[in-house]
């Protein structure tokens, strides 16, 4: 499929994605794509970060401290 | 020298951003966590180098980063292998929110080469400015904008070619629907 001459942030496009029409003539992915896959990477990052902190990092921080105090 | 408690607390804070930082870098939590640690070690040992009210995050990231990436290069052609198994890795990660759609995406962004994937995570994720993105992986601000964008160009390719071309009014969300459908 050829891309488009001028296209619109893919509105209205039958493919909207991908090298076709995904993208503008600047190759760069168009505001609509790009929400989607910022949506995508922020759950992605987000799941990790809702995570509670492991039991080993407040053991270490408190390792620290007290080596700290001692010098 | 004695780290002031409003430093100690930032430091505590800043650990689940370092270690979303670290599985996005290493590709599996085990090994992301081995990286904090020794991040939270280095920086305790450095702390009188680190001007208070300039960024901790950053510069707890760039700590991070380069330890990620002298790990790399010590381990040698492990490396090879790591970069070789870091999809099946990052993919073989257990989508927590149970979104088909999100397991999808982390096997797309394991696909990324690393310079891309920190790129985009730093900026898009992690909440960071081009100019601090730049600043950690220390580079110029242009290659970090030409790394996102080919990033998200590459994503947008890799999940669009799972879509296929049916749902084209919107790929992402295709993918999802013909997912929950067969």
């Amino acid at each position: 499929m050829a891309a488009r001459d001028n296209d619109q942030g893919g509105m209205g496009s039958e493919n909207a994605f991908g090298r076709s029409s995904g993208e503008n003539s600047e190759g760069k992915v168009d505001q609509r794509v790009q929400g989607e896959i910022g949506k995508h990477l922020r759950a992605f990052y987000d799941d990790v970060i809702n995570e509670p902190v492991p039991n080993r990092f407040m053991e270490l921080l408190e390792q620290l401290e007290r080596s700290t105090q001692k010098r | 020298m004695p780290v002031s408690d409003a430093l100690r607390d930032d430091l505590l804070g800043s650990i689940p951003n370092l270690r979303a930082f670290a599985v996005s870098l290493a590709g599996n939590s085990e090994r992301a966590d081995d990286l904090v640690q020794e991040t939270l070690m280095k920086a305790w040992a450095k702390f009188d180098s680190f001007q208070e009210g300039t960024n901790l995050r950053a510069w707890l990231f760039t700590i991070l980063r380069n330890e990620f990436y002298s790990q790399v290069r010590k381990r040698g052609r492990e490396v090879e292998d790591a970069e070789g198994t870091y999809a099946a890795r990052l993919a073989s990660q257990p989508a927590q929110n149970g979104h088909m759609d999100l397991r999808d995406f982390r096997e797309a962004l394991s696909q990324l080469p690393s310079d891309q994937r920190e790129a985009l995570i730093l900026v898009g994720a992690s909440g960071f400015s081009y100019e601090e993105a730049a600043e950690i992986c220390e580079c110029a601000v242009g290659t970090i904008k030409s790394r996102v964008s080919r990033a998200r160009s590459r994503l947008a390719e890799l999940l669009a070619l799972e879509a296929g071309e049916t749902y084209g009014a919107d790929a992402l969300s295709a993918t999802v629907i013909m997912r929950s459908v067969s």
